[in-house]
């Protein structure tokens, strides 16, 4: 069959085969939009490190019911030691801060987003360098005051050379930049839940130890139950007041057997002194994918979106069925004419799927657009925090071009069945 | 000593809706020999332009036989029923069916593009098909910018394209005035004296005189199968 005559058949029928294709496009980009966020709000950037990578919690919350939940972070002492515990594997100590930056001499000020954090943080989560390395072990021990900056962060303080062994003050004091990332992204960005999981990454990376010495202030949760006089920033090292994230990775699953026993017994160790009241078999080792449901990333508003929208493509669907019958309907007297002159019912089902597949394949990229629309309306709404979020990716689009193609298939199968099955196929004379 | 191109035997069939069951014929026998021309006449009603789609094998049969161009029809299936009536049957109608959204010359090309034959020697076949029905300068046109002796000659240049053994013309004439209706029964005279069999089923007593034989059917019987002397066209 040509193209041609495919074409004037859809001509033919222009109305009908216009409403198809809008509504196709509006079922969608409907579709297409809330599948897209939902899609990468459910996603586990961390999926490759399943088996390998734990996310530790000890639960020395109060027995009262008035605090009943899980306490998702760490304190100071806890983590260091549970970091510690962690000989043969990589741990990432971290929390998140507020930065003010300057390059000496320069007139610019700017406030970046900033991680304090263990060396092994940038290997746990594969964060690549553009330029240099991480700082050392030995410069995480030695608190030395060096920074890893962002790709964003360095065009902007150094117009994107190669910063490495450049000073950079951060809060008034010198920094000396050891690495810089190439353009990197996580979406969710999960060692942020709490505080920004959809935003970018942070503009510059300290080390833990360098940020305690210079009381760098989190910029996320400090909480406690206890009643733990403060006057500073450094008496909250001393306290049970949670603030960290502990990330550990293993090798082996026998290192991770053997780390699991050892923070049974410091856990074990805890109760004994009178913490941990709610049971000292009460710490977890959580899989990324385990600590993403735990925050309930994909909250249930999203979940509710995406079933409507999902509702919303089933009724364009049974419209373009209903626009089907009608057009067959019309073209009934046509169709027996191609029957007469030797048209089979297989051919008239090629034929009509054929100019299905146009106006489907039509619909559908209109429907990219209204996505591409949708998407950058919800950027408008939400702000630049959802920018990760709200951007085209290629998988989920295809995904919900690829339903919407087979959603139009199965919602045609019933019209074109019973056009082409259609009893007396005899033509008017 | 020529041989049947159609041959029916006993055939009989009847239409069922619900608990009503009408007889449209029963039990008809006749053969049609190639390059007859036959009419078929009879009172309206009496299943006339029926037993030509069934013959034409748009239409099912309930029982008997019947065999086209030595194919027995009834075991057949679609696709196989489809590709005969492609090949050796061309359909000639009263009002035209000719497809609107095409032109003349996507009209006449069509049966071709069925049967998978190229597009070039489609359009090729079509030209020639439209130059010998003195249409050639009108095949970019849509059919209903034409009169309606031409529309009717663009339906039988696309009934004669695939170059078939049986042209079944159902009253070919019955939407044209009758000097129009006298030249497409030229035509097809023509056409009939080049070797090609012809059914027609007219009400026209006078064109079924031009027929060589005549199938008078009434209430689903023949009642009558008479060869007859060759009538002139005008």
């Amino acid at each position: 069959m040509r193209l041609g005559s495919l074409v004037n058949n859809l001509k033919s029928q222009s109305l009908i085969s216009a409403l198809v294709i809008l509504l196709i496009a509006t079922g969608l980009g409907a579709f297409g939009t809330t599948y897209s966020v939902y899609h990468v709000m459910s996603s586990n950037p961390m999926s490759y490190a399943e088996h390998t990578t734990r996310y530790v919690l000890l639960d020395d919350w109060s027995p009262d019911k008035e605090f009943d939940f899980s306490p998702p972070l760490l304190s100071y002492q806890d983590a260091k030691q549970l970091a510690a515990l962690n000989e043969m594997g990589k741990s990432a100590l971290t929390y998140d801060s507020k930065l003010v930056s300057q390059v000496p001499d320069s007139p610019y000020i700017y406030e970046f987003t900033a991680r304090a954090t263990t060396p092994d943080f940038f290997s746990i989560f594969t964060i690549p360098f553009r330029y240099g390395n991480a700082w050392s072990m030995q410069d995480e021990h030695d608190e030395t005051e060096v920074v890893v900056l962002s790709q964003q962060a360095n065009a902007q303080l150094f117009n994107g050379i190669n910063s490495v062994g450049k000073t950079l003050m951060l809060d008034n004091r010198p920094y000396t930049v050891v690495g810089v990332l190439f353009e990197f992204s996580m979406t969710p960005k999960i060692y942020d839940l709490h505080v920004a999981p959809y935003s970018d990454i942070e503009g510059v990376f300290i080390p833990f130890s360098t940020a305690v010495k210079n009381s760098v202030l989190p910029h996320g949760r400090l909480l406690g139950w206890r009643n733990e006089p403060l006057s500073g920033f450094q008496d909250v090292f001393n306290t049970t007041m949670i603030w960290l994230q502990l990330w550990v990775s293993f090798d082996s699953g026998a290192q991770m057997q053997a780390y699991e026993q050892r923070v049974a017994g410091y856990a074990n160790a805890l109760h004994q002194s009178g913490r941990m009241l709610r049971g000292q078999d009460k710490f977890r080792l959580l899989t990324p994918s385990q600590w993403l449901r735990e925050n309930e990333v994909v909250n249930s508003d999203s979940q509710f979106l995406l079933f409507l929208a999902i509702v919303f493509l089933l009724i364009c669907l049974l419209c373009v069925a209903g626009l089907l019958f009608a057009s067959y309907a019309s073209r009934q007297h046509a169709l027996n004419v191609y029957r007469a002159i030797g048209a089979s019912k297989q051919y008239l089902i090629k034929l009509l799927l054929a100019e299905l597949s146009v106006l489907t394949a039509l619909g559908c990229l209109l429907g990219v657009i209204f996505i591409a629309i949708g998407l950058s309306y919800m950027e408008l709404l939400y702000g630049s925090s959802y920018a990760q979020v709200a951007n085209m990716n290629v998988v989920p689009v295809m995904l919900a071009v690829a339903t919407c193609f087979i959603g139009v298939f199965l919602a045609s199968a019933l019209p074109i069945g019973k056009c082409c099955n259609a009893d007396g196929l005899t033509v008017q004379r | 000593m020529s041989k049947a191109i159609i041959k029916a035997s006993e055939l009989g069939k009847y239409y069922q809706v619900g608990n009503i069951k009408t007889q449209v014929f029963n039990s008809l026998s006749f053969a049609v020999e190639e390059g007859e021309f036959v009419s078929i006449v009879g009172p309206s009603g009496a299943g006339k332009t029926t037993l030509l789609n069934t013959i034409g094998l748009l239409e099912k049969f309930q029982s008997g036989r019947l065999q086209v161009a030595g194919a027995d029809v009834a075991t057949m299936k679609d696709q196989q029923l489809s590709q005969l009536r492609n090949q050796y049957i061309g359909f000639i109608f009263q009002n035209f069916n000719l497809l609107p959204e095409m032109t003349v010359l996507d009209n006449v090309m069509l049966p071709l593009e069925i049967a998978g034959v190229s597009s070039a020697i489609a359009k090729e076949k079509a030209v020639y098909q439209l130059e010998r029905m003195g249409l050639k300068g009108r095949m970019d046109h849509k059919h209903f910018l034409l009169s309606g002796g031409q529309q009717q000659r663009v339906a039988i240049a696309r009934a004669l394209i695939s170059e078939p053994k049986v042209i079944l013309a159902d009253e070919p004439t019955g939407n044209l005035n009758s000097q129009m209706a006298m030249e497409i029964m030229k035509l097809l005279k023509e056409i009939n004296a080049e070797g090609t069999t012809i059914l027609m089923v007219t009400h026209d007593e006078h064109l079924s005189q031009l027929a060589t034989r005549q199938i008078m059917l009434s209430d689903g019987n023949i009642i009558e199968s008479q060869q007859q002397e060759l009538a002139s066209c005008g």
